[in-house]
């Protein structure tokens, strides 16, 4: 982080901060006007289904508020680089502006329609809150869409193609490579897997919803199932396969543009890991940051996968592709 | 890692099997405790024999440079890394058998021959 540019900030964190402060200032001034328990939670009838003492909500907006503020805060000022912004992080600051405006919006107004209320009085409907908050988060997200630097492309420059590996033309040749997060991640998605699944086991035990059973698993095998990708370069072209088979990427020869190593902002270009689309109709297989193979499809669209050595692999598919369009 | 493979050289496709190992290993892309392509992956992509793979692994077991393990394939072992003085006399090697119009195939003759004296 050299310089994280003023107006990013603004939208990101400044403005979002300043209505959270605003929020919470409001509700603990109102304190001694409400009763002392009140509606924190409404359902989807728009009807209160839960209460509390009244100072929960206050201490809700303001945790909840500087958590979100400051984890968009922190993503940003990490990885906006010196260039400016690029499209996918405007979003990022856009939508830290518009879930502020919308939280601090709806958990004071929900406080402030319930003053002056005694205990056990019905209290008012949520739903006119709810909508007016949408609208004014939304209209401020754009406003500060437009507030910010223009977007530069996400797209890193490749390396200077790669020099194609010398193929005879008998030759047989396969390049393998592998795509996987690092230990230490995998580590901390099954935790994340684990909390689900007690999460859910939970609700289960609680509440009998069987259908639920199906979240883990899909959660499971989602994010477990798509840890490790294997790679390969070979007669076929461009393979992408991970551990559980599906869903595999594959380029064929004939359909290879270009192939290139290039280096990878994972956050900045694709939004984060995993399976990703970038911008400029680029499918990403995000691993980690760093060296990525780069291949561009016929048709411009393009394929990025996150492996160690893709010079090699580049090269190879280079002079494979060269060595099918001459028959 | 690559493999390649020219059926015209006259090698045996396990020995040149072996070698893209070998030389992957001097080059530095493959380290110790690195995993080696499973055997039928190979096998598949390069239209060989699964045999020919699993004897090519079973050389570079031989010498060392590979454990093979039921259920965890063949895993770099700790001293394959090639001392970077043998890599530096290879290249002079080659360079010197370039200059006096020594071929590949007359050049690794000549090592085997010394191998066995």
């Amino acid at each position: 982080m050299t310089r994280f540019p003023i107006r990013i900030a603004l939208v990101a964190m400044i403005v979002p901060f300043a209505f959270v402060v605003v929020g919470v200032a409001l509700q603990l001034a109102w304190l001694p006007e409400l009763p002392a328990t009140v509606a924190t939670h409404w359902g989807f009838d728009g009807k209160p289904d839960s209460f509390g003492p009244s100072w929960t909500m206050p201490l809700l907006l303001g945790v909840l508020g500087v958590l979100l503020v400051a984890l968009f805060g922190a993503v940003l000022a990490r990885t906006v680089g010196p260039q400016g912004p690029t499209a996918v992080q405007k979003l990022l600051a856009a939508s830290s502006l518009f879930v502020a405006t919308l939280l601090s919006i709806i958990v004071t107004a929900s406080v402030g329609i319930q003053r002056g209320l005694s205990v056990g009085s019905p209290s008012p409907a949520i739903l006119p809150v709810f909508g007016t908050a949408v609208g004014i988060g939304l209209l401020l997200a754009v406003a500060g869409w437009f507030f910010m630097p223009r977007a530069v492309s996400g797209a890193s420059i490749p390396d200077p193609a790669a020099p194609p590996l010398s193929v005879a033309p008998g030759e047989l040749v396969v390049w393998v490579g592998h795509a996987r997060f690092a230990t230490w991640v995998v580590i901390l998605l099954g935790a994340v897997v684990a909390v689900v699944t007690a999460v859910v086991v939970f609700v289960i035990a609680l509440r009998g919803a069987w259908p639920l059973a199906i979240v883990p698993v899909v959660v499971a095998l989602s994010v477990l199932g798509t840890a490790s990708w294997r790679v390969r370069v070979d007669g076929d072209g461009l393979t992408v396969r991970p551990t559980l088979g599906w869903p595999q990427y594959r380029v064929a020869l004939d359909d290879v543009a270009s192939a290139a190593s290039t280096q990878v902002v994972p956050l900045g270009e694709f939004g984060g890991f995993g399976i990703r689309w970038g911008l400029g109709r680029r499918l990403g297989v995000i691993t980690r940051g760093g060296e990525a193979l780069e291949v561009q499809r016929r048709d411009g669209r393009a394929v990025v996968v996150t492996v160690d050595d893709a010079a090699t692999a580049a090269g190879l598919l280079t002079a494979l592709a060269a060595r099918t369009a001459k028959g | 890692m690559l493999f390649r493979v020219d059926p015209a050289s006259g090698v045996p496709i396990f020995d040149q099997l072996a070698a893209s190992v070998r030389s992957e290993l001097a080059r530095g892309s493959l380290r110790a405790g690195d995993r080696l392509p499973p055997a039928r992956e190979v096998a598949a992509a390069l239209e060989v024999n699964i045999h020919t793979v699993l004897r090519a692994y079973q050389d570079l077991r031989d010498e060392g440079l590979v454990d093979l393990r039921r259920g965890r394939g063949a895993v770099v072992t700790d001293n394959a890394g090639l001392s970077p003085e043998l890599l530096a006399d290879i290249h002079d090697l080659v360079a010197e058998a370039r200059r006096l119009g020594v071929g590949v195939g007359t050049l690794t003759a000549l090592l085997r021959e010394e191998y066995s004296a």
